[in-house]
């Protein structure tokens, strides 16, 4: 599936006063520590959580109980997050009252200008076209689609429903034996089915599309020497992962995955994420780089470049890595900076900084020298303070 | 005009622009530092123990080179100088080889307008010509603390005691080929050095005196260090290269440097070459010998750079 260009915009929303995003590709998206980088993949998680479980369901478990709205906002403005795509704009407002969200929020969706469906904030009624009815904890999106299918919606459901963000694994959890659970095909954002997901993958490789294999060579390229193969037991009702060195071919000489190296295992959870991803979707990972070598970095933005080119998925990584910034030399317009100053956010490197600038230097050792995404710092007191 | 020093110290980071504006006041100077909000200079490509080779290349070349083209095409903030220098210590194990350190530079320009010439074709054809009417590659020689030799005032700036300055030194040796043979200085094994005597054996690696590392009769940093010796510092020295040689830099008086023909030839041929760059008359004769292989007035076969 190939689809229009998206875009993720935001108002207001945790640490960005206005995001406006249309990644494509692989993107990179850097900046100094409380820049905003993980707001944007918030802002995204937000969107996928309001679209199939409700947007108080969003708010209770990306806010965790704190207000979403930015430290500075003007009072009582409320907090915005929306997708468009094409010609389709959804946008969700959660009015702040009282220091906390109003469980009555906002909502629309258009394309054009014309209003297929839409929620007042404060009220709890909802009109579908021209039909009233009363809010529940869905929303208006996923109302419109359960009650009228209209055919163009279809683009919308399907890219929110190819989010995916994954911001922190659960490393400790998926050392341990996992419970055999047939229907896993794709990571969960903790990666604690991991080993299901890839048992069921090599078990059905026609169904599944060969997506263990793509995995596992991905892997043998990553980490040369420690991985050739990857095998499954079931011991009682749960799924234990061993894994082959090179130098190991024997099932004796093969090891438990749960004492797998964390590099090993950060590695294994990234492409499993991006081989599950259905085509079209959105990926994003915060801090890719963690546990990783620079040679793992590297061989795994390949294949992942390569797998979103096959699959028009959008890979979106923050990072602080100077070895994935080098990555993207050559590729500055899919480097994304957060620079302070911005009305708008973020913005692309080579529209951050000349192009003739950025030409002489590896981007890794620019950002080194704080040449983007540096932190601002605060201005010197007088000699008179 | 706009004049940028790209230096690989500290002291010339804080201490040339200044003194360069004495010398002349109408034109402006500014450091290049590695860091963009920190007196952090560039690493040195010279800095080792060992004698550089050609086939050895070190990474810091690369990074000057690269910033050094970066600063002039486009410019920082589009904002080009009129003219970029670099300046770099020959060092002592270099002595014998400027030749080598000039072409080691010369090899890392080829390698980056190779590299530009891959994605950007117009881009390194603007930076080769940039490169070559705007910049320069200077050495100090050994190292920056020569200049404050070959200034009769520059030790006592630097922060020597009166009863301490060495006696006739400018009279008697070239600064740019340093050598003493004060006896005191070369037998000194850092004995009275109480304060570094207290650190630990990791800490007085770190602090370790000047005096007491190889070749110090060459080191005219160890030597200016030695003559400011005390014993409750650290380092058993009051000399610090970011206060007192900064400041004795800042000071420097070009024309008493300059004044012995046969001498500070590279200095000279700096000087030289930011006059004619400039297009500036200096106030005091510039006689004498300027270093061949820095001098912009020599007629090169493939000139990189104004002067090399």
């Amino acid at each position: 599936m190939s689809h229009a260009e998206w875009t993720l915009t935001a108002q207001d929303f945790w640490g960005l006063r206005t995001i406006k995003w249309s990644p494509s590709g692989v993107c990179l998206l850097s900046g100094p520590n409380g820049a905003g980088k993980s707001s944007i993949l918030d802002a995204l998680k937000f969107l996928q959580i309001a679209a199939i479980r409700g947007i108080s369901e969003a708010v209770r478990i990306v806010g965790g109980g704190a207000v979403l709205q930015r430290l500075g906002a003007a009072l009582n403005t409320p907090v915005r997050v929306g997708l468009s795509l094409g010609d389709l704009i959804w946008e969700i407002q959660l009015p702040v009252e009282g220091g906390s969200i109003h469980p009555n929020h906002g909502e629309v969706i258009k394309q054009g200008s014309n209003v297929l469906a839409r929620r007042a904030m404060y009220s709890t009624d909802v009109f579908l076209g021209g039909e009233q009815r009363s809010a529940d904890e869905r929303s208006i999106l996923q109302m419109l689609w359960d009650v009228q299918r209209p055919p163009e919606l279809l683009p919308m459901i399907e890219l929110t429903r190819g989010i995916r963000v994954y911001s922190s694994y659960w490393l400790n959890q998926i050392r341990d034996p996992q419970k055999s659970m047939d229907i896993d095909a794709y990571l969960h954002p903790t990666g604690k089915n991991v080993w299901n997901v890839l048992r069921n993958w090599k078990a059905a490789p026609r169904k599944f599309n060969d997506q263990f294999r793509w995995v596992l060579n991905a892997l043998q390229g990553a980490f040369p020497d420690l991985v050739l193969d990857l095998e499954f037991d079931l011991v009682g009702t749960a799924v234990v992962g061993r894994f082959y060195p090179p130098n190991a071919p024997t099932a004796e000489d093969s090891l438990p995955l749960g004492a797998a190296a964390d590099g090993l295992l950060v590695g294994i959870l990234h492409l499993t994420a991006v081989a599950g991803a259905k085509d079209g979707g959105i990926l994003a990972f915060d801090e890719m780089e963690n546990q990783l070598h620079p040679h793992a970095i590297r061989v795994i933005l390949k294949a992942m470049r390569e797998r979103a080119e096959e699959r028009d998925l959008t890979i979106l990584l923050t990072t602080h890595s100077p070895v994935v910034m080098n990555a993207f030399k050559g590729h500055e317009d899919q480097f994304y900076v957060l620079e302070t100053g911005q009305e708008v956010l973020p913005i692309p490197l080579d529209k951050a900084r000349d192009p003739d600038w950025l030409a002489h230097f590896s981007l890794g050792d620019l950002y080194d020298r704080e040449g983007f995404s540096a932190p601002k710092l605060p201005a010197l007191p007088s000699a008179a303070e | 005009m706009r004049v940028a020093i790209l230096p690989t110290g500290r002291m010339e980071l804080l201490g040339v622009p200044p003194a360069l504006h004495a010398l002349f006041p109408t034109h402006d100077f500014h450091s290049i530092s590695k860091l963009p909000r920190d007196e952090e200079p560039f690493d040195s490509f010279t800095s080792s123990d060992k004698p550089l080779t050609l086939n050895k290349p070190n990474g810091n070349v690369d990074k000057i080179v690269e910033q050094m083209a970066a600063e002039l095409v486009p410019g920082r903030d589009g904002l080009a100088p009129d003219l970029l220098i670099v300046l770099e210590d020959l060092e002592p194990p270099n002595m014998h080889q400027p030749a080598v350190v000039v072409q080691l530079f010369r090899d890392a320009i080829a390698r980056h307008v190779e590299k530009l010439q891959q994605s950007n074709l117009r881009l390194a054809d603007r930076v080769e010509e940039a490169l070559r009417s705007k910049a320069s590659f200077h050495l100090a020689v050994p190292m920056i603390e020569a200049w404050l030799f070959a200034d009769p005032n520059g030790p006592r700036n630097a922060g020597v005691p009166a009863e301490r300055l060495p006696p006739n030194w400018e009279s008697a040796h070239d600064p740019e080929a340093f050598l003493t043979r004060d006896p005191v200085y070369l037998s000194d094994d850092c004995s009275a050095c109480t304060a570094w005597h207290t650190l630990t054996s990791r800490k007085k690696k770190d602090h370790s005196p000047g005096w007491l590392k190889q070749s110090p009769n060459v080191h005219p940093k160890a030597f200016l260090a030695w003559l400011c010796r005390n014993p409750v510092e650290k380092n058993c020295s009051r000399y610090r290269e970011t206060h007192e040689g900064a400041a004795a830099l800042q000071a420097l008086d070009f024309p008493a440097a300059l004044r012995s023909p046969d001498h500070c030839t590279y200095l000279r041929a700096l000087v030289d070459d930011l006059a004619d760059g400039l297009g500036e008359k200096l106030s005091f004769p510039l006689d004498g010998y300027v270093a061949p292989i820095t001098s912009h007035r020599e007629r090169r076969a493939s000139p990189m750079l104004r002067n090399i």
